[in-house]
């Protein structure tokens, strides 16, 4: 039976002059696992919003085409209507949360359908134990950390049975381990429900391993759809469109290049790498990646037996201790919710510890005013819009500079220094709310760099940014170490810890449990695993076909 | 147990009562800090209320972070009053040029007001920290409320919650690029404070958009016939606490209304 059918479908905002989507054409059968791919802002959310109806029905705009949702049309059919068929689950799960309990979260849909209460309690229990968050059932959701959440707002729209799920990219705040428990939960539902799934995702190691179908878009325009096996071979296009294939297909098509082999059937998985790549072992050759300030210099920022304890009670650091070194690059990696921010938040002032001591540049920072520590140690939050308020784009870059008392020439000249090296020059009259989520990162990362602190801390930079945008801002952030700034980085994202960080410092629970060079703690897997987080494929490949760790593509040498 | 405000134990009588009695005692509460208008019996309110906190096993620490709000309150009554009444006394203590003047009685109504203003907070607060938005939801509803008006109360709550962490956030963001929030008059403060509302107001506006994409997708539609999970029923402990609040404020309105007794300046102090 044909689930969806996406016939010709255009769609323009109210408040955009640009089609958003042009000419998509889509059917999806039922029981079908359909990944979309794609760079940021090539209309997945938009896609993703009209096959759920709320798209045209609540979003004004103008649509040609149409959308069939199990024959419904969308254009004369209420989203609610719709929603008895089909669910979606967003990317952010904190604004998917509408009660203050677990299991009130699950239930809310399901009194929405007017489902009787004995049911409703039994396809609570049911949704949740799916889901693993049975035990967490009386939590209160802003209590779970990321992966949690999102199992929740998942059991939410699994408990309602729908027969479409809808997944806009659902792991992207997630730790690795927290995005391959979303995957095993979606290929169950597939297996035990029967239930056909829509997934947006940025990652293509997941999508690979579990979809049937997949479906590139790019400017609103489908630019690829196939089975995965044939849409990621097309490794050269898809890297240029910023979407980056699995590493074992990347590796095999570099060998295949260089062998002058017909491409065939590129592995997409682990197990298919090695045996694929067993043959042309010879070939490939680890070698030495000069890192960034491979010497760094003296401690600059020292954490001594640090506890953190939130007013609430909640410990989110136990007796770390950390040293930060002049001119590294480094890496704090855990699980969500280990401490991570916690910890990044210490090292610039904002908090104070609950014992223990952290000095920051030879002070103890209890002395030390938040404000005054950030002309020596600049901080990007997670998310820009919590950090930009100005008009423009140069008053943006200009305040810190202002408040600092600086001449009007100087301030002209840092500002302009600042958007020149994030690559926003020319944009200065532009208001900073009207840039893309990736130009609001840069803009972020000037504003700190404008101040020329000593140190950078970045908290989560890629987040929710496709391959080529979280590229050019690691990129950004290696000018910047390379110049001679210490950079202390937040991410998720082993695959880019792997490439651009020379230290990493793993977190447990708000515990440090290592700490040290990154081919060292990335080639030790039962630290990872311990840590719940998984190295990068290329670290285990090359582990296990080269006999040694291997952290990037660009450090296997294809002869 | 985690409620809107506080943690409080679950053993907490106030906290299994039936929704409808938590918000009758809401009312109740403001209403009779309204009514009464002697000091003495808004202190013996106001005693009442603390030792409420103690028996309904909410640490009165958990008041802690109220005590500020209480401090402003008493503050801009205190001097409103002093600056801009005109209550005659027995003892008149200054003659301000604009023509108002400081009476004993001046300071003995202020004080009444502080006591007014002070029992309010912290009544709610009390209500407040053992109310869910179950409680809010189900309550309102017995009071007649449509249920899509009901929940937009408790999402109204909630998102408070996710408001006051992006007005943290965003303060830290501002400090950490040398913005002085606390430098200068009310007025500079003000200006130096509005510069959040940008960022303040960009979130909470992409928040609402998908909030209302997230109810609509599961399914909240106010002309549904709807089910509920929870089932509340009165016990005869829940109706007698009802008919008692009902009584206290039938009676502070009697004396109210047919004797000197409860108005200022009340028993004993004429």
């Amino acid at each position: 039976m044909r689930v969806v059918e996406v016939e010709d479908l255009w769609w323009k905002y109210a408040s955009g002059s640009d089609w958003v989507l042009r000419g998509v054409d889509l059917e999806v059968e039922e029981g079908e696992l359909l990944g979309i791919l794609g760079p940021s802002g090539a209309g997945k959310t938009t896609l993703c919003l009209a096959l759920m109806g709320i798209i045209p029905n609540s979003i004004k705009g103008e649509m040609r085409g149409s959308v069939r949702i199990f024959g419904m049309d969308t254009k004369s059919s209420q989203t609610s209507e719709i929603a008895e068929y089909a669910g979606i689950v967003f990317q952010d799960p904190d604004t998917q949360f509408v009660t203050m309990r677990v299991v009130d979260e699950v239930a809310f849909p399901l009194e929405n359908f007017g489902v009787g209460r004995d049911e409703i309690l039994r396809r609570v229990e049911e949704a949740l134990r799916a889901t693993r968050m049975w035990e967490y059932r009386d939590r209160y959701p802003f209590e779970l950390s990321g992966g949690q959440k999102q199992r929740v707002a998942i059991a939410a729209m699994l408990a309602r049975r729908p027969r479409l799920l809808i997944l806009d990219e659902p792991t992207s705040d997630l730790d690795p381990v927290g995005k391959r428990e979303v995957f095993e939960v979606l290929a169950r539902l597939r297996e035990e429900h029967g239930m056909t799934l829509i997934v947006v995702e940025h990652r293509t190691e997941e999508l690979a391993k579990y979809a049937d179908e997949l479906l590139v878009l790019r400017e609103g325009e489908v630019v690829a759809r196939g089975e995965p096996r044939e849409v990621l071979a097309k490794v050269d296009y898809l890297e240029e469109i910023g979407v980056r294939p699995p590493q074992v297909t990347e590796l095999a098509h570099a060998v295949m290049k260089i062998a002058r082999a017909p491409d065939g059937n590129l592995p997409m998985t682990l197990e298919e790498g090695i045996s694929f790549l067993e043959k042309f072992k010879h070939r490939l050759r680890p070698r030495n990646r000069a890192r960034s300030n491979s010497e760094p210099g003296e401690p600059i920022v020292r954490l001594r037996e640090v506890s953190y304890v939130y007013p609430g009670g909640a410990v989110a650091l136990e007796n770390v201790s950390l040293d930060v070194y002049r001119g590294e690059f480094l890496a704090l990696i855990g699980h969500n919710g280990s401490g991570k921010t916690t910890m990044a938040r210490l090292m610039v002032g904002l908090y104070k510890p609950t014992s223990g001591v952290v000095e920051i540049f030879g002070r103890d920072s209890r002395e030390l005013r938040a404000s005054d520590v950030a002309l020596r140690i600049g901080y990007v939050y997670q998310n820009p819009d919590h950090q930009l308020f100005c008009e423009t784009v140069y008053e943006e870059v200009a305040f810190a500079l202002r408040s600092m008392g600086l001449p009007e020439e100087e301030i002209d000249e840092r500002v302009g220094r600042a958007l020149s090296y994030v690559g926003l020059e020319g944009r200065d009259g532009e208001a900073p709310f009207f840039l893309s989520k990736g130009e609001r990162q840069r803009l972020a990362i000037a504003v700190v760099l404008a101040m020329d602190p000593e140190v950078v801390v970045v908290d989560e930079p890629t987040t929710g940014q496709d391959d080529l945008q979280s590229r050019r801002i690691m990129q950004l952030l290696e000018k910047m170490n390379r110049d001679g700034k210490t950079i202390v980085v937040i991410t998720h994202d082993m695959r880019l810890v792997a490439e651009y960080c020379t230290r990493v410092a793993v977190l447990k629970g708000g515990r440090l449990l290592a700490a040290g060079p990154t081919e060292h703690v990335l080639a030790d897997a039962e630290l990872l695993g311990e840590a719940g987080l998984e190295p990068p494929q290329i670290v285990e490949l090359s582990s296990r076909l080269l006999g040694e760790p291997v952290l990037s593509i660009r450090e296997v040498e294809v002869v | 147990m985690r409620t809107f405000f506080l943690h409080v134990e679950e053993k907490s009588p106030l906290l299994r009562a039936h929704p409808a009695l938590k918000i009758l005692a809401l009312l109740v509460v403001n209403l009779l800090a309204w009514i009464l208008e002697a000091p003495i019996f808004l202190l013996a309110l106001l005693t009442a209320l603390l030792i409420s906190y103690r028996a309904f096993g909410i640490p009165l620490s958990r008041m802690a972070r109220f005590l500020v709000f209480a401090g402003l309150i008493a503050q801009a009554v205190m001097v409103s009053y002093l600056l801009g009444s005109k209550i005659p006394g027995r003892v008149t203590y200054l003659v301000l040029p604009w023509g108002s003047y400081v009476t004993d009685m001046t300071l003995l109504y202020s004080l009444t007001m502080i006591l007014r203003f002070v029992s309010m907070l912290v009544g709610s607060t009390l209500i407040l920290a053992v109310m869910r938005d179950v409680d809010i939801v189900y309550g309102l509803k017995s009071f007649g409320l449509p249920y899509s008006l009901s929940f937009a109360f408790s999402l109204a709550f909630r998102l408070s919650s996710l408001f006051l962490e992006d007005f943290k956030m965003v303060k830290d963001a501002m400090l950490l690029r040398g913005a002085k929030l606390d430098k200068g008059g009310i007025l500079e403060r003000a200006r130096n404070y509005s510069r959040m509302g940008v960022p303040l107001t960009v979130i909470a506006v992409r928040r609402m958009n998908e909030l209302s994409y997230v109810l609509e997708a599961k399914g909240f539609a106010s002309s549904r016939k709807r089910s509920y999970l929870y089932e509340f029923k009165w016990n005869s402990l829940g109706i007698c606490a009802a008919l008692f609040l009902v009584g206290l404020v039938a009676l502070a309105l009697l004396l109210r209304l047919s004797t000197d007794l409860v108005t200022f300046p009340g028993w004993p102090l004429v």
